[in-house]
């Protein structure tokens, strides 16, 4: 008996006690602080301010951004249906359409990180003083204005947040603003970063006094198509002239020409890259891969090659080339207006601009004889037969190439020896052309005469097809830092002193200033040419007018992200300018329509007054 | 809690604590503190003294003081007779003799167990005593053994000589003797509980006779939570599946084994991917995004089934309704799926040994076009694409490499190249035995899966055992204890990229090494099989399951018994990848540094539950139990990732993180989740005919916010056996039974991902660097928004489930009708993201209480014995269900359903696996002739013809469908919910063969089959019948041209149903006498075809196996095995 009341209590007790340490059903997160702990201090502040830089990743250097950006002006054609929404304003550019998404989510997320920062700096201890504190904040500033900025210009009034959706909830029936509203509170925030944004950051990737100059005289600039324009024209100037004028201060110079090398080369040249001088606001990058999705980064020049894998190919050139990029998403090609009028269709002109944007000759991979047959299908002389083309593909120097890969262009080079595919913006008589030993296509084997257009292969039955050998846009893709066909690590520039110059000029025409503009693009132009023929770029204040600046970008800026939203500024956004330099953009362009983007579908399914918000007009 | 214990007792808990809380603490410790400790005795001769007491009260004497347990059934037996006994200290046989002298009640004592049974009314001798004392002096003797299908004798069996009063009972060894008039008599032997089986004596002095088990199910027991009833008292919808059922299908996983086995439960293997677990769905779809899985019970601990070896498990029952999963409260509304594992019996020490050993592979996917099929088809494609004929091959895409090897007739078919046939095979030994006090047994279990993928492998080592000790009648203890391992190989599917190279090239060198480059001379062209090339990549895991789970009983007083598990849990993986510079990716995109990554997990938990049972009578009909549950557990997991490149030594594969240079991922996770539960259930039965039960839970979790935490699910059901009626006395001859269920209750479901009630700051690994070389440290807030509102989704139901046997219970039917509403169903709100997102591409979620769901159902099994005799039987089962779903609410602002396309908002699968197909609806292809019309579409001859959605322009006016073709054509197509599922198993028996054909089937529904993606692509599939002019077919379009591009994706859309047989196994066990001579208990060989035959309901469809919803990643296969079944 008595054993087995022990054994009993023994029992209960062990359940009672069990029970008892039970009762909690609290549960620890050790991954995880709290909002409040974490942004009052100084570290998680920061980290939040760190954090306001990660999505611009999505924008330059990746697919998303490149065909909103240059597709559908004066400079681009696309190919297939590829971007074909951009490039010629089809039914495909809708609302789900996934780069306007990208674009949307990226500016929002941005947006709401700042506000969420901004939120906290009332509350954020560890700062000895609050200048020390607004030096930081002012980042979160800067980062609002830019993503506001683009969001304004792609979708035109849209939803402006000032608060942070983690303190003060989401909105489910979000309304527009103006886009004077825009403006004025980008132009604020650019104001705040001007004042307290230090002169100089540690990484280049973090923004500086410069950018914050820098992207207010193009916001100023592009504020002038809603009105205002003496007004804003002249902020723009001033603005510009500020970092021109001080530009040491901000430490940021224009690379300038010398007797070999012109400086628009030195400034894409990529042992440049990494401590640019002319870079105000930059997409930093690590070439040890410490980037957001790591190694894949700088993609855009797979998105500008030519037909190497089968056409080049044939002539020994290679498809998926670490100096040249993988051409397997081929996605834009130049207009004729980009190649033959905007740049000089000339053998040896002064201006570098087009060699340095441009490549226009890629070299073989591969040793590769020209064949009866290649000679016959690509109606060649036949003295051609019979001639080697050699192989220039070799393993690099670490000073050539970042990953000391085999790439081309390290062996015969000499009088191009190597040379495989060549695509000249300038024509070569047929006959000339003909005893070429590779594979040459030049504006006359492109363009249908008389027109801005692409030729019909149908209508050149008896011809070989080469509509799709064409120079390839190049600009952040310097060998150096190739680290694969597929991506490369070197900085992307976002706004860059040469263009702030530009913005000055225009600024200046609009305030009637035709002599200080030409001061400014003469000053650029000049730096495009080696110093000894400098003199051969200069022009004439008669030149300063709108559309010579609009060229000028162009031949100074292609491919950088700028074009769409010039040719929107400058009112060129318009189905009769489109028609006449690249009728394939304008064929299906609605004045009223196409000057904004459609609103993403996942936004609009997600709120509770779509109707009202709209699509506009998508 | 403190304080607490300073008051007295009584008051203890009562003034502080919720009123859940309140009565399972009261039950226990009424239960602790109110017995008294009772006379115990181990001796089993017992003393009693009973004056003009019921019979029923002797029994319930016997039992307290012994552990004598009577079993009889209650309409035999006349309890309520008044009997007076004084014995002291005698035996329980002399007792009984004593009692049941002058009855109609005959006895047979096995083991603990005393089993009354009415003796034959041809025994009615003029001997009223036992008859063992019939003796037929003439005749012949014949001497011989009973057992059951397992080999264990059965004692006082009955021994009859047909047509004659002669007979005996065989004793505690299964023995018997007998005298017979002559070798033409015929002996009827029979037993309570199994079939009566007539042997010919004939020559045969000696005779061992296997009785099989009757098939009546009513007195078999079921597993219910937390405890088991009889069948015949069953209230609820729940369905057994035995052993020798699921041992039928060779596979991995004991849930595939159940496909079409039991109603209302679908089952279907989506990848043919070594070691995939099937997806479970018990009745339907219910919620948006939260797990469907279904609540896996094994041995009273919540396990995963995964690491189960199909040998180890007895037998599985499948509980559906509310009324029998609410006890499992929070977690019990998506089924709970009950496993019990082979367990230690008292007595002779068996030994089974089960094998097989197989192939698999013959999997069927089309082959891409090769030779001057695919050339032709390429010009097709190009003139589309490009308005005028190609005049080269080069034209057509192909570079000098390419053309060689046209030239050289090197054409490929890679879907060939990708797939091989494997190695399936599963051994294991069990063994069991032990003393009446000492009990344990333990299995050893090896599972090896080869896919159809070079490298795509498992192996995988289960091991369980436990033993059960004997204190004392009150007392009992004992532990199971579980070991898995686990290691296996995964490679990336290719047969996707098969049709979009070249078929050309030479796969292999002279070597058999993989040509990286299978076309001389075109280093772009890489292998789709490069990741099979020495060294190139590895995509390795392990994984190890250890569990402990000790229990202990105790029985206070009679019927009065607490039991006390803990289950214990500690569980890893790890696993690595590795791919250098000849892997597919890298070569593809030109890098060269080697790859590594490296993840290792943990999880650990515990589960302590207490389980209180008492029953008892009041008067002679009623019958109550009375069951209080606590429940305790604790979650916790833990885990690293890691991942870089640029590794110099490939030797080290993932091994040597140290070695990375570009250490790009580095993280941990940590999850806690705890759970507290009180539960408790009434069951009351009058007569035995009207079964009621009342159930409650209450569930205290720790994701859900202050205020939420707690939550209630009660249930209640009854049954009618309408059979046992008086009423229905005249049917007794063929009705067996007939009984009516009623079922009602809430149940949970969705398990709240811990940590989604509240915004908090995360870390974020992305790698920011801002281009300096170091990692900056970036916190932002959470994915998941706060919302201290979060809830379970809570299901309620109603079963209604009608039990029928008819013809000695030969058809046996059970019919369950069931509608259930889910309210609350979370949703992933993702908020606009105008208020910014987790990041760019990320929005925020808020998840919400959101919907209503509703699920209607009807679900039938029949199982049939056709042919029953000595020689040849014929069973039938058959398995029917029927359900329809439907989302019926959501609350998401001002938007409707339909408006929420692109969210993907429809009941079916998560939304992001698509059980609604909203997408274009192909109806043909234009012919030629039909120009005029298709140019209304914007369409030519040869084009894809779809059905329009009419548009209303602004003045109200309808196009009547007839515009150019847009993304404004998309409609709801269908959806992947079949109208019926059905499995039909027959099994055919004659002398010592067996032969079992398993049907099952799906009927209605719909697909988005990726095997009919591959339209246009650069080698289509040689399957695909495309327009031309000269065959104006309406399966595909013309390849190439941008019209039909912007369409393809409603190409892959096709009615999903399909049959297949399953399964064909034929079997032989070997005679007798063989047994005998080689000394085995049974020994059988057997041969299964797997999935051999499938035909789909599609023509598009053919020789594709549909099950996996036509996916292109680990295609489905079939299998052929051999294996044996040996007992000694």
């Amino acid at each position: 008996m008595k054993k087995y009341i022990k054994l009993k209590t023994v029992i209960s007790m062990f359940f009672l006690v069990g029970l008892i340490q039970s009762c909690s059903l609290d549960e620890k997160n050790l991954t995880t602080v709290s909002l409040d702990k974490s942004y009052s201090e100084r570290a998680g502040f920061e980290g939040l301010i760190n954090s306001c830089y990660e999505n611009l990743y999505f924008l330059h250097g990746k697919v998303d951004y490149i065909a909103p950006t240059e597709a559908g002006t004066d400079s681009w054609e696309n190919i297939g249906t590829s971007g074909i929404g951009y490039a010629q304003y089809t039914s495909q550019l809708n609302p789900d359409d996934a780069n306007i998404k990208v674009i949307w989510g990226t500016s929002y997320a941005t947006i709401n990180l700042c506000n969420t920062a901004i939120y906290y700096s009332k509350d954020v201890k560890g700062y000895s003083t609050t200048d020390e504190l607004n030096a930081v904040l002012a980042e979160a500033y800067f980062l609002r204005a830019f993503s506001n900025f683009v969001l304004v210009e792609q979708f035109g009034g849209v939803v402006l947040r000032k608060t942070s959706s983690i303190i003060e909830g989401a909105d489910n029936s979000p309304v527009r603003s103006s886009e004077i509203e825009f403006y004025d509170l980008i132009i604020e925030d650019l104001k705040f970063a001007c004042t307290h944004l230090p002169l100089q950051q540690t990484l280049q990737g973090r923004v500086a006094r410069k950018a914050a100059y820098g992207l207010l005289a193009k916001v100023y600039l592009q504020r002038t198509r809603l009105g205002d324009v003496a007004e804003y024209s002249k902020l723009a100037l001033d603005t510009a002239e500020e970092l021109i004028n001080n530009a040491a201060k901000y430490n940021t110079a224009l690379y300038l020409s010398d007797n070999t090398t012109s400086g628009f080369k030195k400034l894409w040249d990529g042992n440049n890259n990494k401590k640019n001088t002319e870079f105000l606001f930059t997409q930093g990058i690590d070439p040890g891969g410490l980037n957001p999705e790591g190694f894949n980064r700088g993609r855009t020049r797979q998105y500008y090659l030519p037909d190497l894998a089968t056409r080049g190919a044939e002539w020994g050139a290679g498809a998926t080339s670490i100096l040249y990029g993988r051409a397997n998403s081929r996605m834009l090609r130049p207009s004729k207006y980009l190649l033959t009028e905007v740049f000089s269709p000339v053998p040896s002109p002064a201006d570098t601009r087009f060699g340095e944007t441009f490549t226009f000759k890629f070299y073989a991979a591969a040793n590769k004889t020209i064949s009866e047959s290649m000679a016959t299908a690509y109606k060649k002389d036949p003295s051609v037969i019979g001639y080697a083309i050699k192989n220039t593909l070799a393993q690099a120097l670490p000073s050539v190439n970042f990953y000391s890969q085999k790439i081309e262009e390290q062996i015969n080079m000499n009088n191009d020896e190597g040379l495989s595919v060549f695509t000249p913006n300038w024509n070569i008589d047929p006959v000339t052309k003909s005893k070429m030993p590779m594979l040459v296509v030049d504006p006359s084997d492109l363009f249908e005469p008389g027109t801005n257009k692409y030729k019909d292969p149908a209508m050149y039955p008896n011809d070989p097809n080469l509509i799709n050998i064409y120079p390839a846009m190049r600009k952040f893709s310097a060998a150096l830092y190739c680290q694969s066909n597929q991506y490369w690590l070197g900085d992307i520039p976002i706004i860059r002193l040469g263009e702030i110059y530009l913005v000055a000029a225009e600024a200046a025409i609009l305030s009637d200033n035709q002599t200080k503009a030409l001061g400014y693009v003469n000053t650029l132009r000049k730096r495009a040419a080696i110093s000894s023929r400098e003199n051969e770029m200069l022009v004439t204040s008669a030149d300063m007018n709108i559309d010579f600046i609009l060229k000028e970008r162009a031949r100074e800026l292609s491919g950088e992200h700028t074009r769409w939203t010039d040719l929107k500024r400058t009112g060129r956004l318009n189905k009769t300018y489109l028609d006449q330099t690249n009728p394939i953009a304008g064929a299906n362009f609605v004045n009223e329509k196409h000057t904004v983007r459609p609103i993403p579908r996942s936004f609009l399914d997600a709120i509770s007054n779509s109707k009202e918000f709209g699509t506009n007009g998508y | 809690m403190k304080k607490i214990i300073k008051r007295n007792w009584l008051s203890l808990y009562l003034p502080n604590i919720s009123l859940r809380m309140k009565l399972t603490t009261l039950f226990l410790m009424l239960s602790l503190m109110r017995i008294q400790a009772g006379v115990y005795s181990q001796n089993t001769k017992l003393t009693l003294n009973l004056n003009n007491a019921p019979v029923e009260k002797l029994f319930n004497k016997v039992e307290s003081v012994s552990q004598y347990r009577f079993l009889f059934e209650s309409s035999v037996i006349d309890l309520n007779r008044k009997i007076t006994i004084n014995v002291k200290k005698k035996g329980i046989a002399e007792i009984l003799e004593e009692v049941f002298e002058d009855t109609d009640i005959s006895y047979s004592i096995n083991d603990r167990q005393i089993i009354l049974v009415k003796k034959k009314p041809q025994l009615n001798l003029q001997d009223k005593h036992a008859v063992e004392k019939i003796i037929v002096e003439q005749g012949i003797e014949i001497t011989g053994i009973v057992t059951d299908s397992k080999n264990l004798p059965i004692p006082s069996a009955n021994v009859i000589e047909k047509g004659t009063n002669n007979g005996v009972q065989t004793d505690l060894d299964g023995k018997f003797t007998i005298r017979v008039s002559g070798t033409n008599s015929v002996l009827v032997f029979s037993f309570i509980g199994f079939e009566n089986k007539e042997v010919t004596v004939g020559q045969s002095k000696s005779l061992s006779v296997v009785l099989n088990e009757e098939n009546s199910t009513l007195n078999e027991v079921v597993v219910v939570g937390y405890g088991s009833v009889k069948k015949k008292d069953l209230t609820g919808a729940v369905a057994t599946v035995k052993s020798s059922d699921i041992l039928l299908s060779p596979v991995a996983s004991p849930m595939e084994a159940l496909q079409g086995r039991v109603s209302g439960l679908d089952i279907q293997r989506g990848s043919g991917q070594a070691g995939t677990s099937p997806k479970v769905l018990v009745r339907g779809n219910r919620s948006l995004t939260a797990s469907q899985d279904p609540l896996y019970i094994i041995d009273g601990i919540p396990s995963s089934i995964d690491n189960l070896n199909p040998n180890d498990i007895e037998t599985i029952d499948v509980l559906k309704d509310a009324s029998s999963t609410a006890i499992y409260g929070s977690s019990g509304a998506n089924g709970v799926i009950v496993v019990t594992t082979k367990k230690a019996k008292a007595g002779k020490t068996q030994i089974d040994f089960n094998s097989y050993f197989g192939l698999n592979g013959f999997s069927s996917f089309p082959a891409p076009l090769t030779g001057n099929n695919w050339l032709n088809y390429k010009r097709d494609k190009f003139y589309l694409d490009n308005g005028y004929q190609a005049t080269s091959l080069t034209d057509l895409g192909l570079n000098a490499s390419a053309i060689a090897a046209i030239e050289k007739g090197q054409y490929v078919n890679w879907i060939d190249e990708s797939l091989q046939v494997g190695i399936q095979q599963n051994h294991n030994l069990f063994m069991r035995g032990g003393s009446e006090k000492v009990q344990g047994y333990f299995s050893l279990g090896y599972v090896g899966e080869e896919g159809i993928y070079q490298n795509d492998k498992v192996n995988s080592f289960n091991s369980r055992g436990g033993i059960d000790l004997k204190f004392s009648d009150k007392f009992k203890t004992g532990f199971q204890l579980i070991l898995n391992y686990k290691s296996g190989s995964t490679t990336n599917s290719r047969i996707n990229k098969a049709y979009g190279v070249y078929p050309l090239g030479v796969p292999y060198d002279e070597n058999g090494v993989v040509n990286l480059y299978p076309i001389e001379g075109d280093p772009n062209n890489i292998s789709i099989l490069a990741n099979n090339y020495p060294g190139a990549f590895a995509n390795e895991s392990i994984s190890y399951n250890v569990q402990f789970n000790p229990y202990l009983e105790f029985e206070f007083a009679k019927n009065f018994k607490l039991r006390s598990n803990l289950g214990t849990k500690f569980s890893g993986g790890r696993a690595g990848t590795f791919q250098n510079k000849n892997s597919y990716n890298l070569l593809s995109e030109g890098r060269t540094a080697s790859e590594a990554t490296y993840n290792m997990t943990l999880a650990y938990s515990y589960i302590w539950e207490n389980i209180l049972n008492y029953n008892f009578k009041a008067g002679k009909d009623h019958d109550f139990t009375l069951t209080g549950i606590t429940s305790w557990a604790d979650n916790r997991s833990e885990g690293t990732y890691m991942g870089g490149n640029g590794i110099d030594y490939d030797d080290f594969l993932f091994y040597n993180m140290g070695a990375v240079k570009n250490l790009t991922t580095r993280m941990n996770t940590y999850s806690q989740f705890n759970r507290m539960s009180f539960a408790g259930r009434l069951n009351y039965s009058f007569k035995g005919k009207y079964l009621f039960q009342l159930t409650n839970r209450w569930d205290g979790v720790s994701p859900l916010a202050e205020g939420n935490k707690w939550s209630s699910f009660p249930s209640a059901s009854v049954a009618w056996r309408i059979s046992d009626e008086s009423f229905m006395q005249g049917t007794s001859s063929w009705l067996n039974n007939l009984k009516l269920r009623l079922g009602y209750g809430v149940s949970g479901s969705a398990n709240i991902d811990p940590y989604s009630s509240l915004t908090r700051t995360s870390t974020k690994t992305s790698n920011l660097s801002l281009g300096g070389g170091t990692a900056l440290p970036m916190y932002v807030p959470t994915e998941h928004i706060s919302n201290p509102d979060l809830t379970w989704e809570r299901s309620t139901n109603t079963n209604l489930g009608l039990d029928v046997s008819v013809l000695r219970n030969r058809i046996d039917l059970v019919a369950e009708y069931y509608w259930t509403q889910t309210e609350g169903i979370l949703w992933d709100r993702r908020l606009p993201t105008s208020s910014g997102g987790y990041d760019a591409k990320t929005p925020y979620k808020k998840t919400s209480n959101i919907a209503t769901s509703e699920n209607r159902g009807f679900e039938l099994a029949i199982n049939t014995k056709n042919i029953e005799t000595e020689n040849f039987k014929w069973s039938t089962s058959f398995t029917y269900t029927h359900g329809k779903e439907k989302l019926t609410n959501i609350d998401l602002g001002n938007l409707s359903v339909s408006q929420l396309i692109s969210e993907g908002l429809f009941i079916g699968q998560t939304p992001a696996a698509g059980g609604v197909f909203y997408d274009y609806k192909k109806i043909g292809i234009w012919q030629l002739g039909q120009e005029q019309e298709a140019a209304l579409y914007g369409a030519k001859p040869g084009d894809i013809k779809l059905q329009t959605v009419p548009q209303i322009d602004a003045n109200g006016v309808s196009d009547n469908g007839v515009h150019v073709y847009s993304t404004k054509d998309r409609m709801i197509v269908g959806n992947n919910v079949p109208d019926y599922f059905f499995g039909l198993q027959n099994t055919f028996k004659y002398k010592n063969f067996d032969f079992t054909v398993f049907v099952n089937g799906r009927y209605g529904g719909m697909m988005r089959a990726q095997v009919l993606g591959y339209w246009n692509k650069e080698a289509q599939p040689s399957t695909y019948d495309y327009w031309t002019q000269d065959n104006p077919t309406n399966d595909f379009p013309r390849p190439g041209g941008t019209f039909n591009t912007q369409f393809q994706s409603g190409l892959e859309l096709v009615d999903a149903s399909y049959i297949k047989i399953k399964n064909i196994t034929i079997g032989y066990s070997m005679p007798e006498d063989f047994l005998k001579k080689s000394g085995l208990n049974n020994l059988r060989l057997y041969m299964t075809a797997y999935n051999p035959f499938v035909f789909s309901r599609s023509h598009l469809l053919k020789d594709v196996d549909p099950e996996n919803g036509g996916s292109d990643s680990f295609p489905l296969f079939k299998q052929v095995i051999f294996g044996l079944n040996l007992s000694l």
